[in-house]
């Protein structure tokens, strides 16, 4: 019975390997996701009107974190200015750790796809939604519960296979 | 051109060790003198491998960009030693070293192993060939460092400054001597397997072998964890990290070994778990290698994924132990073992340190498997660290270390009778405790782990020192002396690191603070003061270099120069730590970050006893080799 | 041979020297900081913790851990709050639930099962 202890646990060990190679290890799950969005105290980018919970619109948004300083964020800027476009979802923007006039200036120039955005000037609301690595993109329904979340940049894959589907059954249910 | 001859020396090297693997089967029907063919490729190889090497750092040192590997790790305005050292620093330079270190150990195999049964040694040569050609053809055919690049480069990406380093240059060559190192005992077990025997005299051959890869491997992880001290900025020593990991079970693993292998010799007993013990040994040396160059796993030392890579170590990896495992079931019945100890016996206590080690090593790769398994599992990534290990490892390191100041002297003296044996345990106990006590007046505080830490070292120095001088004035002969030297200086620098980990640990002094150049700060018993900052400029960075001046009692004691360097290649900031270090204490400050374009963020230690650390862990690696050195001796004297 | 050992204590005793090297400095705050931060894990980087890491994030996470203990508040009270934004991965500490429970167990499971097999192999 010795004898056979250290084979099954080799066998073990090896097919953990195997399996192993091949997941992608940098995803890191969301313990947020099912949870209440958190409150909130933070002005507007382009004024000085304080924002809180309570004063999201009451349907269901994608909430975009980013910043001027971001390479990745240019990136997914097209396909969030497709969203807003094509009128699928509202997209509040979350400006993270930025100066206000880059922050402005940046959206000038790319574009602005969001409805408004929150000044998280310290990233303190950031670290209450968990955010490690911007862009990061949360989805939020009506009654303010966060659905799903996407950490780095968004694709049109992404959004059409992890969010899209969402989306539609919440918007089913109402 | 260089890569030409590089690669074609790999091609031969692989060419030899085929022809040494086939002699037995194919070429002893051919010719009787196969034999010589085994000798001659068997001690060929390092040759081959060594020149092979050689066209490489030839290569590095003409700035060849023409080739990838070099392009990849090195620039024309590295300095010539990093150079050198940059041939190890990637994957497949590394993997080439470790190739070479594997002909190295084959050669010295074939040409300290005439004493042995010709048919033994064949199978045992045969063996490590077949090693080699698994560890060749991987290079060949994922990891050629002699690979070309499609356009040859201006300049090369450099050498990443983390590795410009003399810690860094040393580190590698020492872990791989010991993890490729307990191939030839791998190799052995194998062979006594296929024999269906394990005579004592066998044990007593292999042991040194055993020993010196222990001591390598002793002073590769020693020299690791002081390069990560004085290089990360972090002041610690140890992370868990699961590379660190990967060192460090192999390190258990071959402490169990060298202790099973000595009552193997003396008794006859515990054959079989020896021979499994060497099979672990180097399977973990295996897996280390794959989990390092595999990109499972998350670590800050791990080379550049490569899925490919790591499905063909798996695969070799399964393929050797597996097949070892299988041989090893299928022939250890065979072997006969005398099964006849008292529960209160040497034998039973050299089992508990087996299965303490064991059980420690097991520990270790569970931590370090586990988020990977929860992982594929589908349940929530989590993090094994230092918490954990300090919970479930460090209970089992406490039985073991108490044995080790006691089990060398136990059933060594002349006196067996189990009433002194008790009467010495308890006076020893006694004296210890109250040397232990008495040294409690001059500490401030009473931490227990710091006392345990304090018992632990005079326990196993006192007892093993008093001994050892016991031993000698009885008899009065240097051999005497001599031949115990190894065990007491090895145990003794176990309690020396003892000391030194337990002490550092519960009291050091940590503290992370903002400071402007001309302010100063206490810390423990010195004065701390930001004197100056400076810009500088180094051979391939530019750094900002502060000055800051120490004062004890008034008086000027040191400068230390903790700077932020730029590396012109790489363009990541850099921290190198100012270090003042001592025998008693390390003083120890690190620039944090620019705040307020005029303030700093600075981190200043107190580190007491911590180089006790790697100069317990230097101890280990002297008494290793100090036994390996004074048995060769002993059996020289012995023929004469 | 109790020359030997009276020369041995006299030797040993010398050694308390190095006794005096070792005090404590009684500072709480900053002690209980760096146990956190170093029990912490920086989620932007490959495997350190938050008191090796120099990372934005990092920072401002260490900024975090020292603003919640001038607060006043518990060890157990800051990590809880860090996992329930970061998940169980920022702790180094894995959580005893269900799911660790081999992790935990295991090693001195194991302990019993090799002690029993062994000494019950080669013990007569």
């Amino acid at each position: 019975m010795k004898l056979n202890f250290p084979i099954i646990f080799f066998l073990i060990l090896v097919i953990t390997l195997f399996f192993g190679l091949f997941i992608n290890t940098k995803v890191i799950q969301s313990p947020l996701i099912g949870k209440h969005l958190p409150n909130f105290a933070l002005t507007k980018l382009r004024s000085s009107q304080v924002m809180s919970k309570d004063d999201l619109i009451k349907e269901p948004m994608l909430l975009n974190v980013w910043a001027s300083w971001c390479l990745a964020c240019i990136k997914e800027h097209s396909i969030l200015k497709s969203i807003q476009s094509n009128n699928h979802i509202k997209i509040i923007g979350i400006n993270y750790k930025d100066e206000r006039s880059d922050a402005i200036g940046w959206l000038n120039i790319y574009g602005d796809p969001y409805k408004y955005n929150l000044y998280d000037i310290n990233g303190e609301f950031s670290i209450d939604l968990g955010v490690y690595g911007v862009p990061e993109t949360f989805l939020v329904d009506q009654n303010g519960l966060i659905r799903a979340k996407h950490v780095g940049e968004l694709t049109e894959e992404i959004y059409n296979k992890k969010l899209l589907p969402i989306i539609k059954k919440i918007n089913e249910k109402n | 051109m260089i890569s030409y001859i590089g690669f074609f020396l790999i091609l031969l090297a692989l060419l030899n060790a085929t022809l040494l693997v086939l002699s037995k089967p194919i070429f002893s029907r051919i010719t009787p003198s196969y034999q010589n063919l085994i000798f001659s490729t068997s001690k060929i190889q390092f040759p081959i491998i060594f020149l092979s090497f050689l066209c490489l750092i030839f290569a590095f040192l003409s700035d060849d960009f023409s080739i990838r590997y070099i392009s990849s790790n090195s620039n024309s305005s590295l300095p010539y030693f990093y150079k050198i050292s940059a041939t190890w620093a990637g994957h497949e330079g590394s993997l080439l070293l470790w190739c070479l270190i594997l002909s190295f150990w084959m050669f010295l195999a074939s040409i300290y192993s005439k004493s042995l049964d010709s048919e033994f040694r064949i199978k045992f040569l045969s063996i490590m060939g077949i090693l080699n050609i698994g560890f060749l053809m991987f290079l060949i055919f994922t990891s050629n460092p002699f690979e070309q690049n499609i356009s040859v480069p201006i300049d090369g990406k450099d050498l990443n400054p983390l590795l410009q380093d003399f810690g860094l240059i040393v580190h590698p060559p020492m872990l791989y001597m010991g993890y490729v190192g307990l191939s030839v005992v791998f190799s052995f077990a194998i062979t006594c397997c296929l024999q269906g025997d394990f005579k004592p005299e066998w044990a007593k051959w292999i042991r040194p072998w055993a020993l010196i890869s222990w001591s390598f491997l002793t002073l590769g992880i020693a020299l690791g964890s002081w390069w990560a001290y004085y290089e990360l900025g972090w002041g610690g020593w140890w992370f868990w990290d699961p590379v660190e990991n990967a060192s460090f079970m192999p390190w258990l693993i071959t402490t169990a070994l060298i202790h099973s292998l000595i009552i193997c010799e003396q008794k006859s007993i515990f054959k079989n778990w020896t021979i499994l013990l060497s099979i672990i040994a180097f399977s973990l040396s295996l897996l280390g290698t794959f989990l390092v160059r595999s990109g499972i796993l998350i670590s800050v030392h791990s080379f550049a994924n490569d899925p490919a890579r790591g499905l063909y170590i798996l695969l070799f990896l399964t393929l050797v132990i597996g097949g070892s495992l299988i041989i090893y079931i299928k022939n250890t019945p065979k072997i006969k073992d005398n099964n006849n100890f008292a529960l209160f016996s040497k034998e039973s206590f050299f089992l508990i340190n087996n299965i303490l080690l064991v059980t420690a090593a097991f520990t270790i790769l569970l931590g370090t498997i586990y988020p990977l398994v929860l992982d594929l599992i589908g349940l929530e990534k989590i993090s094994v660290g230092i918490p954990y290990y300090n919970i479930v490892f460090l209970p089992l390191m406490i039985p073991l270390v108490l044995l080790a100041g006691y089990i060398p002297i136990l059933f060594l003296s002349n006196n067996q009778s189990a009433r002194n044996n008790i009467k010495y345990f308890l006076v020893s106990f006694i004296i210890i405790l109250l040397l232990t006590l008495f040294s409690l007046i001059f500490l401030d505080s009473y931490n227990l782990n710091v006392i345990i830490g304090i018992f632990i070292f005079l326990w196993i120095s006192v007892n093993l020192l008093y001994d050892l001088l016991q031993k000698y004035m009885k008899t009065k002969k240097i051999k005497v002396l001599m031949s115990n030297i190894g065990m007491t200086l090895a145990h003794i620098g176990l309690a020396v690191f003892v000391l030194g980990a337990t002490v550092v640990e519960n009291n050091k002094i940590e503290k992370e603070l903002v400071m402007n150049i001309g302010e100063k700060v206490q810390v423990s018993d010195y004065t701390f003061f930001f004197s100056n900052m400076n810009e500088e400029i180094g051979p391939n960075y530019k750094s900002l270099k502060a000055e800051f001046k120490i004062y004890k009692d008034g008086e000027l004691i040191s400068k230390l120069y903790p700077e932020k360097r730029l590396y012109l290649s790489n363009k990541m900031p850099m921290t190198e730590a100012g270090i003042e270090p001592g025998l008693t204490k390390d003083l120890y400050i690190v620039l944090g970050n620019l705040i307020d374009n005029d303030k700093w963020s600075v981190r200043i230690y107190h580190k007491p006893l911590i180089r006790l650390i790697w100069i317990g862990a230097l101890m280990m690696v002297l008494g290793g080799i100090s036994s390996v050195i004074s048995k060769k001796k002993q059996l020289r004297n012995s023929i004469e | 041979m109790k020359k030997t050992k009276v020369i041995f204590i006299a030797i040993i005793l010398s050694f308390s020297n190095i006794a005096e090297v070792i005090s404590k400095e009684k500072n709480t705050d900053d002690i209980v900081y760096q146990k956190l931060i170093s029990e912490l894990r920086c989620m932007v980087c490959q495997n350190q913790n938050l008191a090796e890491s120099e990372a934005p994030l990092a920072i401002d996470l260490k900024n975090k851990v020292m603003e919640m203990i001038k607060d006043g508040k518990s060890e157990e009270y800051i990590k809880n709050y860090l996992s329930e934004r970061y998940s169980s991965f920022i702790l180094y500490k894995p959580p005893f639930v269900f799911q660790n429970s081999i992790l935990w167990l295991a090693p001195y499971i194991f302990l019993i099962i090799i002690t029993y097999l062994l000494f019950r192999r080669y013990l007569k």
